[in-house]
C-alpha cells in the first residue's frame, strides 16, 4: 500500500486530472495519475499493465467512451473502470454500468469520487482473492480427481462427503452412490473398531499415515489398502471432518505373497530335497544351516553338523581340494566351484560327494555365505571302482584265457600229432601182419604148387585175397580219416592237369582196359589238391570198375559252367548203374551194392568223395539207372583264374 | 658183383623172409644181411660188437632201409650215415610201406639215393628184386666205401 496507486486517466482536461489527484491525496491515497486523451494512447497504456484503476471521462471529443470501456474489458477484465464525467445522463449511466463499468461519479459532485474509488479498489481486491481461491480449488480438485490414490472425505460422524475417480475405481462405488453414505460402506465389519478409533483421533486433531488395513469393494471382496487420514478444519480452524487417502496395496501384497511363497518353496526344497543342501559361513567354515538330506547323508544330527567346521568332517586327503577354492570364494574371487570329495560319515566310512558351491553376497556386495549343493556319488564312485576292478580282472582273465587257449592249442596240436603218429603206426603195424599173411601164402603157393591139391591152392588164393582186401580197407579208412582230420587249405586248383595226372597214375584208367575221354583242359576251382585227388580217383575208379562183365568201360568227363560262381563236373560211365533205392545210401561209410567177389572194394570210396567235398565246400550228386550207366556230378566253386597256381609238389 | 653185400634194415620178419625169397628167386647172388633195428644198423656199419667180423658181416655197398623201426628210426640211421666221413657216399634205398610225402621229402633231404614203396604182395616185391638186380647190381657204379681206421680195428 505504500507504492502510489497508479491510475489510468482518460481525460482531455489536465486540470481535472490535477483535481482528482488532489482529492485522492487529501484522502490519504498516494496516486500516480497517468493521463491519456486518445483512444490509441489508452489502448497502449492498458497493455503496460501496471494500473490499479481506470478513471474515464464520458465525453471526449472524437471518441466514444463506451468503446474505451470495451477495450479495457477486453484487455484488463479485472481492472475497475470508473466514469468521472460532467455530462452523463441517467440513460448513459445505466448503459455504462450495463456495459461493465464499475461506477460513475459526476464531476459536479466530486465528494463521491473518493469513496467510489476506494470501493472499486476493494471490490477488485476481493474479486482477485476469490479468483485465486477458485483457482486453487480447481487445481486441488484436478489433483484429487487425477490421483492414482483413492481420495475421499467424511464428516466426523463418518458420512462420506467427497469421492474421487480412483475411489470409484478402488471400491467400485460411483461418487453419486458413495457421497452421503456412511463410511462403513467400505469398511469391513471386523474393521469398524479401527475406523471408529481413527475418527476419534481425527476429532482430537490426530491423523494417521500409511496404516495398512483392508477395505471392502462393492463386490464384497477385500482390498488391501494403505490409508492416511487427516483432519479437515473450517475457516476458524474447527475440525469438521476427515480426508482419507487410500493406496491400493493389491499389487504389493501380491508381490509380497509371491516372495513369501517363493521363500516357502525354497525352504521346502531346501528341507525336503533328496539332495544335500546347506549354507556355510566364511568366517569359521561352519554350516549356518543344512537340510535333512545332508544330515542323513553323513549320519549326523543338524546340531552336530552345524557345530562342526566342514574340514573336520571331510576326508583328510580331500580337505585341500575344497579349502583352496573356499578361501578364494571367501575373498570374493570365485563365484562358483564344483568339487568331488569324500566326507566322513559319523560311523567313520567315507562318503563320496559332488559339491556345487555358490557365493552369496550381502547388499554391499561383500561375500556373505556359501550355498552348498551336495550330491552323494558314493554309489557312482563305487561303481567306477568296481568297473575299474572288473576291467582289470577281465584283462587278467583275458591273459589267462589267452594262455589257456594257447595251452589248449598246443595240447590239441600234440593230440593231432599223436593221432598222426597213430595213423602212421596203423598203416605200418596193421598192414605188416597182412603183408606177412600175403607173403607166406604167396611163398607157400609158389614153393608147393606141385604138391598141393587144387582146393588147397584155391584156399591160398582166398587167403591172399582176404589179406589184400583188408589192406585196402585200412588204406581207405586211413584216407577217410585223413580227410576228416587234416587241414585242407583252399586254393585255386586247375582240374585239367589234376584229372590228367590221376588218369596217368592208374593203369586201370588207361587203354586198353578203359577208355576215358577228358573234356576239361583248364578249369580253376576253389579246392584242395589232395581232397580233389581223392574225389576224382574214387569216382573214376568206380566208373571203370562197375561195368557188366565183358564190357569195356567208357567214361566221359566234362564241365558245365553255371551262371553263378559254380561249375559242375560230370563223370559219366557206361556201367551197370545204381538202383534208385541204393542211391541214398551209396555215399555212406562201408556201403556196398555188390558182393566183394563180384566187384571188389571197401565201400569207403564214395564216403571219401562226399567227405572230401564237404570239407572244401563242394557237393556231389548222382543220376543213375540200372543198366544205363551212372552220371556223377560234382559241384565246385570257380576260382579267379589269375590266381597263382597251386604250389608244386 | 658177387662180393657186393646188401644190408637190409627191417624189423618185420616176414619182410626179411620175403626179400630173401625174392632175391633167391631173382637169382641175386650178393650176400644179403639183415638187421632189425636202427641201433643194430649203426653197429653193423661201424663194425662194432657182434658185427666186428667183416668176413661174416662185410661192409655193404647198398642199404635197403625201412623207416619205421623200433627205437631209432630209419631216417635217423640215414642221417647218421651221412655224418660219417666213410659212409656218406653209401647208397641207401629207402624201402618203406609208407609213401607219405613228408617222409619222402625228408628222406631225400637227408641224402637217400632212392625211395621205393614196399609192395604188399609177393609179385611186386619180386619185380623190384629183379629191377634191383639189373639197375643197382649190374649197371650201377658205387663209390668206394671204406672202413674208418679206428684204434679198435687197428
Amino acid at each position: 500500500m505504500n507504492a502510489p496507486l497508479r491510475i489510468l486517466h482518460l481525460e482531455d482536461d489536465p486540470v481535472t486530472s490535477e483535481l482528482v489527484s488532489g482529492l485522492l491525496r487529501r484522502d490519504g491515497l498516494a496516486v500516480d495519475m497517468d493521463r491519456v486523451d486518445t483512444l490509441a494512447d489508452f489502448g497502449s497504456r492498458l497493455s503496460s499493465g501496471s494500473h490499479a484503476l481506470i478513471l474515464s471521462d464520458f465525453s471526449i471529443p472524437g471518441m466514444n467512451a463506451l468503446e474505451a470501456l470495451h477495450l479495457a474489458h477486453e484487455r484488463r477484465p479485472n481492472l475497475p473502470y470508473v466514469f468521472f464525467s460532467g455530462t452523463l445522463g441517467e440513460e448513459a449511466a445505466i448503459e455504462a454500468l450495463k456495459q461493465g463499468a464499475t461506477d460513475y461519479v459526476l464531476k459536479d459532485r466530486p465528494g463521491r469520487l473518493v469513496p467510489a474509488v476506494r470501493r472499486a479498489l476493494r471490490e477488485r481486491e476481493e474479486r482477485s482473492r476469490q479468483a485465486e481461491a477458485e483457482h486453487a480449488g480447481r487445481l486441488l480438485a484436478a489433483i484429487v480427481s487425477s490421483s492414482e490414490n483413492a481420495i475421499f472425505s467424511k464428516t466426523l460422524e463418518g458420512r462420506i462427503t467427497s469421492w474421487n475417480v480412483s475411489a470409484e475405481r478402488l471400491f467400485g462405488y460411483g461418487a453419486a452412490e458413495a457421497i452421503g453414505q456412511p463410511i462403513t460402506l467400505i469398511v469391513p465389519p471386523d474393521r469398524f473398531a479401527e475406523e471408529l478409533s481413527i475418527l476419534e483421533g481425527v476429532k482430537h486433531g490426530q491423523g494417521i499415515e500409511n496404516q495398512e488395513t483392508y477395505r471392502r469393494h462393492k463386490d464384497g471382496s477385500l482390498t488391501p489398502v494403505s490409508i492416511s487420514v487427516s483432519p479437515v478444519r473450517d475457516r476458524e480452524g474447527k475440525i469438521i471432518g476427515a480426508s482419507s487417502i487410500a493406496r491400493d496395496m493389491t499389487e504389493r501384497k501380491k508381490g509380497e505373497e509371491a516372495l513369501r511363497q517363493s521363500e516357502e518353496k525354497f525352504r521346502a526344497v531346501f528341507e525336503q530335497a533328496a539332495i544335500g543342501m546347506g549354507r556355510v559361513n566364511f568366517t569359521d567354515a561352519r554350516w549356518i544351516d543344512v537340510n535333512d538330506a545332508f544330515c542323513r547323508m553323513l549320519g549326523y544330527s543338524r546340531q552336530e553338523i552345524c557345530a562342526t567346521p566342514w574340514p573336520q568332517i571331510t576326508h583328510a586327503e580331500d580337505v585341500e581340494l575344497d579349502l583352496i577354492p573356499f578361501q578364494r570364494m571367501a575373498k570374493g574371487e570365485l563365484q562358483q566351484y564344483t568339487v568331488e570329495k569324500r566326507f566322513i560319515h559319523k560311523q567313520g566310512h567315507p562318503i563320496w560327494a559332488r559339491l556345487t558351491l555358490s557365493l552369496v553376497r550381502d547388499r554391499q556386495g561383500r561375500p556373505d555365505y556359501e550355498v552348498a549343493i551336495v550330491e552323494d556319488i558314493t554309489e557312482r564312485k563305487e561303481t567306477e571302482a568296481a568297473l575299474q576292478k572288473a576291467r582289470q580282472e577281465l584283462a587278467v582273465a583275458n591273459r589267462d584265457l589267452d594262455r589257456k587257449v594257447r595251452e589248449h592249442t598246443a595240447k590239441l596240436r600234440e593230440t593231432v600229432a599223436e593221432l598222426e603218429g597213430f595213423s602212421y603206426s596203423l598203416v605200418h603195424d596193421m598192414r605188416a601182419p597182412l603183408r606177412a599173411i600175403h607173403t607166406y601164402a604167396s611163398v607157400l603157393e609158389e614153393d608147393s604148387r606141385a604138391r598141393l591139391l587144387p582146393e588147397s591152392l584155391d584156399h591160398l588164393r582166398r587167403i591172399k585175397l582176404a589179406a589184400h582186401r583188408m589192406d585196402q580197407l585200412i588204406i581207405d579208412a586211413l584216407n577217410y580219416s585223413k580227410l576228416v582230420r587234416d587241414e585242407l587249405p583252399l586254393r585255386s586248383v586247375n582240374l585239367g592237369p589234376l584229372l590228367r595226372g590221376i588218369i596217368e597214375t592208374y593203369p586201370n584208367l588207361q587203354p586198353p582196359g578203359a577208355e576215358i575221354r577228358l573234356q576239361i583242359e583248364d578249369l580253376h576251382v576253389n579246392g584242395n589238391e589232395a581232397a580233389l585227388t581223392q574225389v576224382f580217383s574214387n569216382l573214376l575208379g568206380n566208373a571203370v570198375k562197375f561195368v557188366a562183365p565183358g564190357t569195356k568201360p567208357k567214361v566221359r568227363i566234362w564241365a558245365e559252367e553255371l551262371e553263378s560262381e559254380s561249375v559242375l563236373i560230370w563223370v559219366e560211365d557206361n556201367g551197370i548203374g545204381i538202383p534208385k533205392e541204393g542211391q541214398g545210401k551209396i555215399f555212406g561209410m562201408f556201403q556196398r551194392m555188390h558182393r566183394a567177389e563180384a566187384y571188389p572194394g571197401t565201400g569207403i570210396g564214395l564216403a571219401i568223395v562226399r567227405k572230401a567235398l564237404e570239407r572244401i565246400g563242394g557237393q556231389v550228386c548222382l543220376d543213375s539207372e540200372p543198366g544205363k550207366g551212372s552220371r556223377f556230378c560234382v559241384k565246385l566253386e570257380r576260382a579267379i583264374e589269375s590266381k597263382q597256381p597251386d604250389r608244386l609238389r | 658183383m658177387k662180393n657186393k653185400c646188401i644190408l637190409q634194415v627191417e624189423d618185420e620178419e616176414a619182410d626179411i623172409f620175403l626179400l630173401k625169397w625174392v632175391f633167391q628167386r631173382a637169382g641175386i647172388e650178393s650176400p644179403l644181411r639183415a638187421v632189425t633195428d636202427g641201433q643194430m644198423a649203426i653197429r653193423y656199419l661201424s663194425g662194432e660188437g657182434e658185427y666186428a667180423d667183416r668176413q661174416k658181416y662185410p661192409l655193404p655197398c647198398l642199404v635197403l632201409l625201412d623207416l619205421k623201426l623200433p627205437g631209432m628210426d630209419g631216417l635217423e640211421v640215414l642221417a647218421w650215415t651221412r655224418r660219417q666221413p666213410n659212409l656218406r657216399r653209401l647208397v641207401v634205398l629207402v624201402f618203406s610201406s609208407s609213401a607219405q610225402p613228408k617222409d619222402v621229402e625228408r628222406a631225400y633231404e637227408l641224402g637217400a639215393n632212392s625211395y621205393i614203396q614196399k609192395p604188399s604182395d609177393m609179385e611186386h616185391t619180386l619185380e623190384i628184386a629183379q629191377l634191383l638186380k639189373g639197375w643197382w647190381l649190374a649197371y650201377n657204379h658205387f663209390a668206394p666205401v671204406y672202413e674208418l681206421p679206428t684204434p679198435k680195428s687197428a
